[in-house]
């Protein structure tokens, strides 16, 4: 039960303490204004919306207080919430809008009734509480789905300004109305300080491991996270892997591999490209994709090849110095020679620029799809001779509008069932677009959008039951190239264009000779790089990447490099390559956004370690002498101070009287017996008590407080020599009385 | 009266001793219950969707409810209280008691704490408790007063405590309440009666014949010095050779009391089932008159003889400068019914004025139950003795 107290007003209503106070409120208004901030992500009624806010504080601040009257009665308050419900419910029911928008809908419906708790009259701590719900629930909102860069110093502020208004609140209400309360900011800061420790150990230490998807135990023997159905032609010991994720086998890619992926700057490959046939053709010091996988079959957030078409060819004649052909349609771009050294082992599957039509060597094994597997992993040094029919990087803008999707099996066009949100996605994204070239266009677009899709280094978890790439695009909207790849075949598929999957190498430019031509293109391990592929009839698979063009800014960077010291070359880590970003953004995506428990269990492992560390030297040895020999020059500090000084030191270190002076002067007129009150006029006890302090030894006050516990309880008498040093203490008192007047 | 011994008050505002923790208990209040709730329907939507900023809402509000926690936990320790009480009070008559909270602690102040009282009487806590107290704010290592007004209707020894602070740092989440043991104890006067001056009743006659003694009195003969002025003296007394050497001042004859005018009031306090509510209402009535019969007694300028069961017969004597009233009060403050007929024995005391006027307060009977109570009274004597029933 917390009392209001209620102050007569001019019009001779009552006002409580609350609507008295405009600190309190205007603390809780700011804090308000944080949460919407926060979450109105692109609401276009905004403007409106904050004017009408920041109307209503300002009414309610300037004028309610001087005038004592609000906008609205509680009878007034009650019927705008419910209006403002019924009008909530009505849109919500008659159209089911997208997540976005319904999240924007809940916070306009809470920004409404922030703005009557506002208007209305006689505010009380319940109206704050119910303010700091709304506040809380506009950042859920926010958190939930429109996620802002200054999410977190928005939600400190408010936090901040929500505890002081608290604090505020709980001391004016707790007085009698109109009394001078202390500001009340220093116990929240207090609070808020700790809170703040305790909320980071909760966000770290937080079991969040234990909610994510089980690993089914087929994933759990590969280890890999998530729950892919494993066909019994794949060996159950797990596949190697690639420093950049991606499966040597190249049957099966999990989404859910990589967690993070980590800058390597190892050069993978060297690749010298020619052009060869009619224009337009490959030139030196375009943008290559190297292509070594492709999968197209999309199950549960994992990758793998249909069956059908995985029945891998051997394209083997016997003969040594012949090429191996490959059954590939001939797009009208040109032909490109490739020159591909290998720079490290690598695995059978040999990249290169598509469409690969023939390759130098023996025993190479075909897929029809068009990728090459070597007979076995390749050793460094080991070189390949391929000849591909060119196929430019941003061909589907050449495509002229009639351009048609090429006829396929109905596995590259049909999306799971369980992805239904992404074909109405999809639908939403292509809406009006006719042509295959325009809904390609549309959908790369809405993916490459720099204010909806971000591109990050790390991964993401997937709550149970969610397909990861449909949390991806109704939820993350954070991710890698994987995820924008597998977006973008997907959202292709769901609207009728057959898709795949393809991933590879990329360099967007070769390193530049020391005569300033143009030289190689060196593919590194931080390379690595997906993209879709979608099947245009006639033309045949065009690769389509939607990754955003901030996370290919490093291989710009990377014509000036030398091949032969690529680990010292001055190439940014991969998480400053990821974005464009500054830095505290950078920050802020690493360790709040995208924390995830290999991290948490990191930070952990940090934290731990740390105390361990601090644990281990205060343990040593070297601590203890230190120690030791503090206290040891500590006592014969103390052993040569004066007895004053000394009893001065120990009062101090046990805290004795230090804040006691006016229970000396009670004991003291106690012990006294009516003999004390020789106080000077004019003078308050505590002050006289205070110059008696001043005037006596430190340890006389000890003395004379013993005394008088001796006397007032345990039984004990004044003598003569007692009451002796009694009147010299007062002698001395009145003394430094008189030397103080 | 060195035959009638009065405890003295246990002040806990001169005691020097901290107050001891009897017992602290930490509570969720309603509203941290449904924050919990709220706080876990957050957490669990963030363990589902995989959401690092609901993560950072959900750390937020359980660090919120920890913080306050902790803050309460903390501001509820190292706490004394000391209560300034008066040393008696009135009966019914409302008294201010001011409770001093200290708090010791060098950091954490206390906000909006919340100090209730407790009043109990023979055992029994009193059925009209007092108000609770809110402290706003206490900065560490400082004391805070607070003042609330009682009234304890009951005479004899009121007792306080203990003492329960209850915590709750805002928001207020969760409170932690400290029982603390400070006990004191106030010396509760019978309340005071109110006489009846209307000239029918037998007993304003009697005050009236009093009255006649001291106007006779103020006549007396003997010089015995000079004093102001005060309405209502005699005109024919003021001493006109002071008066002219002292001007804008009037003075007045004292002349020296040489009639002897004394009454006897004996309080009957016998009441063989104490534990007749009825019988003990009558008794507090009876002890109320009595205060306010001797009161109005000496303020006729009688000397009292008064005399009661203290449990022994006793006979306290009062003059008419009132000194000894307020142990008269303290002494009525704590006397007890008699479980054996008393008024034949405080009758059969001997008084060295015969023709004193003697009142007889009964605390239950009529006079016609005297007999009951082995008193016989001589015919001669009745004349100057009353019998009044409660």
């Amino acid at each position: 039960m917390s009392p209001v107290f209620a102050a007569p007003s001019r019009e001779g209503r009552s006002v409580t303490p609350v609507s008295a106070d405009r600190r309190a409120r205007l603390a809780m208004y700011l804090a308000l204004l944080c949460g919407y901030i926060a979450g109105m992500g692109t609401d276009p009624l905004a403007s409106y919306q904050l004017a009408a806010y920041l109307g209503a504080c300002l009414w309610s601040l300037l004028l309610e207080h001087r005038v004592r009257r609000a906008f609205f009665s509680p009878h007034v308050k009650i019927g705008l919430i419910i209006a403002g419900s019924v009008l909530f419910i009505t849109l919500v029911s008659r159209s089911a809008p997208p997540q976005e928008d319904f999240a924007g809908t809940i916070g306009r419906f809470l920004f409404w009734n922030a703005i009557v708790f506002v208007l209305s009259r006689s505010k009380s701590e319940y109206d704050l509480w119910t303010l700091g719900i709304i506040d809380v629930s506009l950042f859920m909102i926010s958190a939930a789905f429109f996620q802002p860069t200054e999410f977190l110093p928005l939600f400190g502020l408010s936090c901040a300004l929500l505890l002081y208004s608290f604090m505020r609140a709980a001391m004016v209400s707790a007085g009698p109305a109109e009394t001078r309360q202390p500001s009340g900011a220093a116990p929240a800061l207090v609070q808020l300080a700790l809170m703040a420790l305790l909320a980071a150990s909760v966000f770290v230490l937080f079991p969040r491991g234990a909610f994510t998807a089980a690993p089914s135990d087929a994933a759990a023997a590969r280890g890999t996270p998530g729950g892919v159905a494993v066909p019994p032609d794949v060996p159950p010991e797990p596949p190697p892997r690639l420093r950049t994720g991606f499966s040597a086998r190249a049957d099966r890619l999990d989404l859910a591999d990589l967690a993070t992926i980590v800058h390597d700057p190892q050069p993978a490959f060297e690749l010298q490209a020619m052009a060869e046939g009619p224009e337009p053709a490959f030139r030196s010091g375009d943008a290559v994709y190297l292509r070594g996988w492709i999968f197209d079959v999309y199950r549960e957030g994992s990758w793998t090849s249909e069956p059908g078409f995985r029945k891998i060819a051997d394209a083997d004649d016997k003969a040594e110095d012949e090429w191996v052909e490959f059954p590939v349609p001939r797009p009208p771009w040109g032909f490109v020679r490739q020159n591909l050294v290998a720079l490290i082992d690598m695995p059978e599957v040999v990249p290169a620029i598509a469409e690969p039509m023939r390759i130098r060597g023996t025993e190479y094994r075909i897929d029809p799809r068009g990728m090459i597997l070597a007979p076995a992993p390749a050793l460094k040094g080991t070189q390949y001779e391929i000849l591909s029919a060119y196929i430019p990087h941003d061909a589907s803008q050449m495509l002229p509008p009639s351009a048609a999707p090429a006829p396929m099996p109905p596995h590259l066009t049909e999306l799971p069932p369980e992805l239904e949100r992404v074909r109405n996605l999809a639908a939403e994204i292509t809406e009006g677009r006719t042509t295959m070239r325009e809904r390609i266009e549309a959908i790369r677009s809405w993916l490459t959008d720099p204010a909806r899709f971000r591109y990050l280094t790390v991964g993401f978890e997937t709550p149970l039951g969610v397909d990861r790439i449909e949390h991806f695009l109704l939820v993350q909207r954070r991710g890698y190239c994987m995820h924008f790849a597998t977006a973008m075949a997907l959202l292709a598929r769901a609207c009728g264009i057959p898709a795949r999957f393809a991933a590879g190498f990329h360099a967007s430019k070769p390193i530049r000779n020391p005569d300033g031509s143009r030289g190689v293109y060196v593919f590194r391990l931080a390379d690595a790089h997906a993209w879709a592929e979608i099947a245009v009839d006639g033309v045949g698979w065009i690769s389509i990447d939607a990754t955003p063009p901030a996370s290919l800014v490093r291989e710009a960077t990377s014509e000036d490099a030398p091949p032969s010291a690529p680990e010292e070359a001055s190439t940014p880590t991969a998480t400053e390559v990821s974005e464009g970003a500054p830095a505290k953004a950078k920050r802020w995506d690493h360790w709040i956004v995208d924390f995830n428990p290999m991290l948490q269990s990191d930070a952990a492992r940090r934290v731990f370690g740390t105390f361990r560390r601090a644990l281990d030297a205060a343990l040593s040895p070297r601590a203890w002498i230190l120690l030791l020999s503090t206290l040891a020059a500590g006592a014969a500090v103390y052993a040569l101070l004066p007895t004053p000084q000394r009893s001065r030191v120990r009062q101090l270190l046990s805290g004795f009287r230090d804040r006691s002076s006016v229970d000396f002067y009670q004991h003291y007129l106690w012990l006294a017996a009516r003999r004390v009150p020789r106080k000077p006029a004019g003078w308050t006890g505590r002050e006289y008590a205070d110059l008696a302090r001043r005037a006596l030894p430190a340890d006389a006050v000890e003395w004379i407080t013993e005394k008088f516990y001796a006397v007032r309880y345990g039984g004990a008498t004044l003598d003569a020599a007692d009451r002796a040093v009694i009147d010299g203490m007062l002698r001395k008192i009145e003394a430094a009385s008189g030397k103080n007047e | 009266m060195p035959h009638l011994r009065f405890p003295e008050s246990d002040r806990s505002d001169v005691r020097g001793a901290p107050a001891r923790v009897l017992s602290r208990r930490f509570r969720l209040q309603p509203r941290g219950a449904v924050f919990l709730v709220l706080a876990g329907a957050v957490g669990i939507a963030a363990a589902q969707r995989g959401n690092n900023l609901l993560f950072v809402v959900f750390s937020a509000l359980i660090g919120l409810f920890l913080s306050d926690a902790i803050l309460t936990l903390m501001s509820a320790r190292k706490l004394d209280i000391s209560r300034i009480l008066p040393e008696m009070v009135h009966g019914t008559q409302p008294f201010s008691v001011t409770l001093r909270l200290w708090n010791r602690k060098r950091l954490v102040p206390l906000v909006r704490v919340r100090i209730e009282d407790r009043l109990s009487q023979d055992g029994r806590w009193a059925a009209l408790q007092p108000p609770p107290v809110i402290v706003p704010y206490g900065r560490p290592g400082r004391k805070v007063r607070s003042t609330f007004s009682v009234s304890v209707h009951q005479r004899g020894w009121a007792r306080f405590g203990p003492v329960t602070v209850t915590s709750e740092f805002p928001p207020g989440l969760v409170a932690c309440r400290v029982t603390l043991d400070i006990q004191d104890q106030v010396l509760v006067l019978p309340r005071p009666g109110v006489i009846s001056r209307s000239p029918q009743t037998s007993l304003a006659g009697r005050l009236a014949a009093v009255r006649s003694l001291r106007d006779l009195a103020s006549t007396g003969d003997e010089f015995a010095g000079v004093r102001e002025y005060r309405p209502g003296d005699n005109l024919r007394r003021i001493h006109w050779r002071t008066s002219a050497r002292l001007p804008q001042r009037l003075f007045v004859r004292e002349l020296e009391d040489t009639h002897v005018r004394e009454a006897i009031v004996i309080l009957d306090t016998f009441l063989p089932n104490p534990g007749d509510l009825r019988g003990r209402s009558r008794l507090e009535r009876a002890i109320s008159f009595a205060i306010a019969l001797t009161s109005a007694l000496l303020e006729e300028g009688a000397w009292v003889r008064f005399r009661a069961a203290f449990p022994e017969s006793t006979e306290m004597a009062l003059d008419p400068s009132r000194r000894m009233l307020s142990d008269l009060e303290r002494a009525l403050a704590l006397i007890a019914p008699s479980l054996s007929p008393v008024v034949s024995d405080l009758l059969a005391l001997s008084s060295p004025n015969p023709e004193a006027f003697t009142f007889v307060l009964l605390a239950g009977d009529a006079p016609p139950a005297l007999p009951e109570r082995g008193v016989t009274i001589p015919a001669d004597e009745m004349r100057r003795i009353m019998f009044y029933a409660s």
